[in-house]
């Protein structure tokens, strides 16, 4: 088996002595895969996106990216690694798409040096990747959610970090953006990315996920692949409502169905 | 507010502080045509000084610099106008506004008083003193904004207006006691041009130019600060000390700008907006554009302080002080929701 | 009868005086005459103590003060003043001179296209002096405190404009008039000497202390200045101060009130000038003015302090 993506040892970190949000997180991502984060509101699923992203920094514990330490990287190492699209937000500062994407590359630019050929090259990527090309000179105001998200990832995508992780991409989309985001995020790890993703939809993260990490109350109570963490237990244990566990009728994948 | 935008905007705006220099060299006390502008100024250039004519004396000695020194002022007002807005992800952040005005012209008030005055054209110190004064007053602004009003735009509305007020009072009480040996204190409430030399340009014109400087290598880290600390953090920028450097830019820019024409308000308020409208909200564009609008304004500001009461004038800090008071309240109206 | 006369005295005394005056003046020259084809200079030191050159004789004068306007109008050089400010009122020749901008805010562009050989300011200018320095203008800058730098003022100006003559002659003026007044207040014991209120402004109450040449002529006038025993300049003066010193004359000129609505000011009505009606409304030009007239101002307060002596 090829070395993880991602591997957290023994990760703890609290806001404050009293609250601790994760506690003794051990994980492994696997290279190449889409891996989904899933559990209750509170379990410490965003948390844990900004301790990769060493946002926060964990009280103890280690994280190893491409099985180096990140205690040791610079921001723009660490940024050159792993892209992260954060939660739904609105932006005061009202610049075009190409520019949002554009500060992508930022990892790469010293303070002196202009746009290269080679960040010109990624931009363009990023937007064709995205679906941007023809929305590239407009600002950010004049497009839908779904765009604006895209326009999001595109930046992400424009690091050209080998890790992609996203925190709810699909919350306040409608259904078809939902699929069309997923699809694409698919498509990347298709292209060799890894993904690794919060999602709040059980159905949608075992239609596209590979693997799963399930949190509960800032500890992992369970991971692997999608068959053996969607279970009917499982659900019951971590969420506390009675659900039943059916294949789909087309893709073969577990489907959640909540009972009354 | 959506207006089209012209797409090469730079040359048009430059075009804008040249035709406004023009009109202020014109105009003043004493009128000199355009058409003569230009024999004026040949004659600088051609004969010795004791045979100029008044108005080449009175062009090249006293209204060309003055008109520079506008100009240079209101650029470095604008950008760091600019860059607190971005930093602060705040559109009513500006240096008069959070009272780093006051801190600067508390600093150089100190600074003249103890007689710090290490000849360099007489403001060898004073700028310095002054950026000592707007460094110190602007952390202390931000800090209480951050940690005691949860960094909400009217806590750091409340928390500069208080220190601002502080402040002054303070200057005004060094100035009362002081009499003759500092400026006057309208000099330090409204501030203004009047008597300023070559001199003045040329010591405070390479702060402007740093503090400028700093921003401009910046405007990838500020672009991705204003749209938040945590997505500038994820595109590899260090955004505490990238920070703390671009405060330090604004109170140099802000401290040189005071310590040669007083507090100036709004002038770091005003033009940025105007600037987003007709350039864009990504700092590589919107620092040029907001420098040479505030060049403009100024410039402009002070020709109108210069010609309204002739032959007396004005200080410019009222006729900024009339734009924009009715700017900032409009800025408010918009972002009621947000306060 | 008998002061007429012997002012009529003084008078010719000082004709003769001045006369002569002008005749040795004008002969001394004569003696070590330089070529007149080289050009001339003189040399003044100011009331900064700074040394200002400018050409003899200067023929295009800017006046920066009202005061300094009058002491070059009493020395009869007026017609040589291209440029004076908005309050240079007296002579009225004066008010059809071009403005070089405003007493408190000369204009330096003005002054320039004026191309004057000799500017005259106030200590307040400090901006404009510095500037017109730079552009080596002659700037004569006078700052009179005392009675003596008024008298030394006149000279100095009149040195500077090649008319000493004519300055002597205003100064023996105004010293023949103190010498009149100073002689009859002599006999006035001090005890009778009534304690005088000038009035600067009234709200606040300003009032002249005892660095001013107004606090001087009140004394010479033969009263006692209410803030004679404040330090300082023109200062704001507290009413129940004034009220416990309580004046027996009051001055103001500052023409806000008439008497009568002075008179029924409330809260005035137990100081005693204001019950004796001893309030008086003069022309504060040549009091507060440090120029020629002073010798105007003083015979003015000391006819009205002790009017007895001049019945």
């Amino acid at each position: 088996m090829s070395q993880p993506a991602i591997s957290v040892h023994n990760l703890s970190f609290a806001y404050s002595v009293t609250e601790p949000v994760l506690t003794d997180v051990s994980l492994q991502v696997i290279s190449g895969s889409f891996t989904g984060i899933l559990g209750p509101n509170g379990a410490g699923k965003s948390t844990l996106l900004k301790l990769l992203s060493r946002w926060y920094k964990p009280d103890s514990g280690d994280i190893m990216i491409g099985g180096e330490s990140t205690k040791s990287m610079s921001h723009r190492e660490l940024s050159r690694r792993i892209a992260v699209v954060e939660q739904e937000q609105r932006f005061a500062t009202d610049i075009t798409v190409r520019e949002l994407v554009a500060l992508g590359r930022l990892p790469y630019q010293s303070l002196l040096s202009e746009e290269s050929e080679a960040d010109r090259q990624a931009v363009e990527l990023s937007l064709t990747q995205g679906g941007l090309l023809d929305l590239s000179e407009r600002t950010l105001s004049t497009l839908s959610g779904g765009e604006r998200q895209r326009a999001r990832l595109a930046m992400a995508l424009a690091q050209d970090a080998s890790i992609l992780a996203l925190d709810e991409p699909t919350t306040h989309l409608d259904i078809r953006h939902q699929l069309d985001l997923l699809t694409l995020l698919e498509t990347l790890r298709a292209q060799g990315l890894t993904v690794l993703a919060v999602l709040h939809d059980l159905n949608l993260a075992a239609l596209f996920c590979e693997d799963l990490i399930l949190l509960k109350e800032g500890q992992v109570y369970a991971t692997g692949t999608v068959d053996q963490v969607l279970t009917a237990e499982n659900i019951a244990a971590v969420y506390d409502c009675r659900a039943t566990v059916y294949r789909h009728p087309i893709h073969g994948v577990p489907q959640v169905a909540l009972l009354r | 507010m959506e207006i089209k935008k012209p797409l090469r905007v730079m040359p048009l705006l430059w075009t804008l502080l040249l035709a406004m220099l023009i009109i202020s060299m014109a105009n003043g006390a004493v009128s000199i045509p355009v058409s003569r502008i230009w024999a004026a100024l040949s004659e600088v250039i051609s004969s010795p000084r004791a045979e100029w004519s008044s108005e080449a004396t009175i062009l090249w000695r006293l209204r060309i610099p003055r008109a520079l020194l506008a100009a240079v002022v209101g650029a470095g007002l604008a950008t760091a106008g600019a860059v607190l807005q971005g930093l602060l992800r705040n559109g009513l952040a500006d240096s008069y506004v959070l009272g780093v005005s006051s801190g600067a012209s508390l600093g150089a008030a100190l600074a003249m008083l103890m007689g710090l005055r290490l000849s360099f054209f007489g403001l060898g110190s004073v700028t310095p003193a002054a950026f000592v004064g707007a460094t110190l007053t602007l952390f202390v602004v931000v800090f209480i904004a951050r940690r005691m009003t949860g960094n909400s735009t009217l806590g750091l509305l409340l928390a500069g207006i208080a220190m601002s007020s502080f402040l002054s009072a303070i200057v005004s009480l060094l100035v009362f006691f002081s009499r003759e040996r500092i400026q006057p204190i309208v000099f330090w409430t409204m501030g203004g041009f009047g008597a300023r030399s070559w001199n003045h340009l040329i010591a405070v014109a390479p702060y402007i130019f740093v503090g400028y400087s700093v921003a401009f290598l910046l405007n990838r880290q500020l672009t991705a600060i204003s749209l938040g600390d945590e997505t500038a953090h994820h595109l590899g920028v260090n955004v505490p000390s990238t920070r703390l450097v671009l405060l330090g830019a604004s109170a140099l820019l802000t401290a040189a700008a005071v310590s040669v024409s007083g507090v100036i308000g709004f002038v770091g308020l005003m033009i940025p907006h105007m600037a987003r409208m007709v350039s864009s909200h990504n700092y590589r564009r919107l620092l040029p554009a907001s420098a040479v609008l505030g060049a403009t304004f100024l410039v402009a500001a002070d020709l109108i302080a210069r010609v309204i009461v002739k032959p007396a004038e004005l200080p410019v800090g009222i006729i900024t002080a009339l734009c924009g008071g009715p700017f900032f309240i409009y800025l408010l109206s918009k972002r009621r929701r947000e306060i | 009868m008998l002061e007429e006369a012997n002012m009529m005295k003084r008078l010719t005394y000082l004709a003769v005086l001045s006369l002569l005056a002008v005749v040795l003046l004008a002969c001394t020259p004569a003696v070590v005459t330089p070529p007149p084809v080289e050009p001339t200079t003189i040399t003044v030191v100011d009331d900064m103590g700074r040394e200002i050159t400018l050409n003899k004789n200067p023929q295009r004068i800017v006046s920066l003060a009202p005061s300094n306007t009058e002491i070059l109008f009493a020395i009869g050089v007026l017609d040589r003043v291209v440029g004076v400010t908005d309050v240079c009122l007296f002579p009225p020749e004066a008010q059809e001179i071009p403005h070089a901008g405003t007493f408190f805010q000369p204009s330096v562009e003005t002054i320039v296209s004026m191309k004057p050989d000799v500017v005259f300011a106030a200590s307040l200018h400090r901006e404009p002096v510095e500037q017109l320095d730079a552009l080596g203008i002659p700037v004569v800058v006078l700052d009179p405190q005392t009675i003596a730098d008024i008298l030394a003022n006149i000279s100095l100006i009149g040195e500077a404009v090649g008319a000493q003559a004519q300055a002597e002659s205003v100064v023996a003026e105004i010293l023949s008039v103190f010498a009149e007044v100073e002689a009859k207040v002599a006999t006035v014991p001090t005890e009778q000497r009534p304690v005088v209120f000038w009035e600067v402004w009234s709200d606040p109450i300003w009032t002249a202390a005892k660095a001013t040449f107004i606090h001087e002529l009140i004394e010479m006038a033969g009263g006692v200045n209410m803030a004679g025993d404040v330090d300082g300049t023109f200062v704001e003066y507290s009413f129940e101060m004034l009220i416990t010193k309580d004046p027996a004359v009051i001055f103001y000129g500052h023409a806000a009130e008439t008497v009568e609505e002075y008179l029924s000011r409330p809260n005035w009505g137990t100081i005693a000038a204001v019950q004796s009606k001893r309030v008086y409304l003069v022309d504060q030009d040549i009091v507060q003015q440090p120029g020629p007239r002073i010798g105007l101002g003083l015979m003015e307060l000391a006819r009205h302090i002790h009017p007895d002596l001049w019945k």
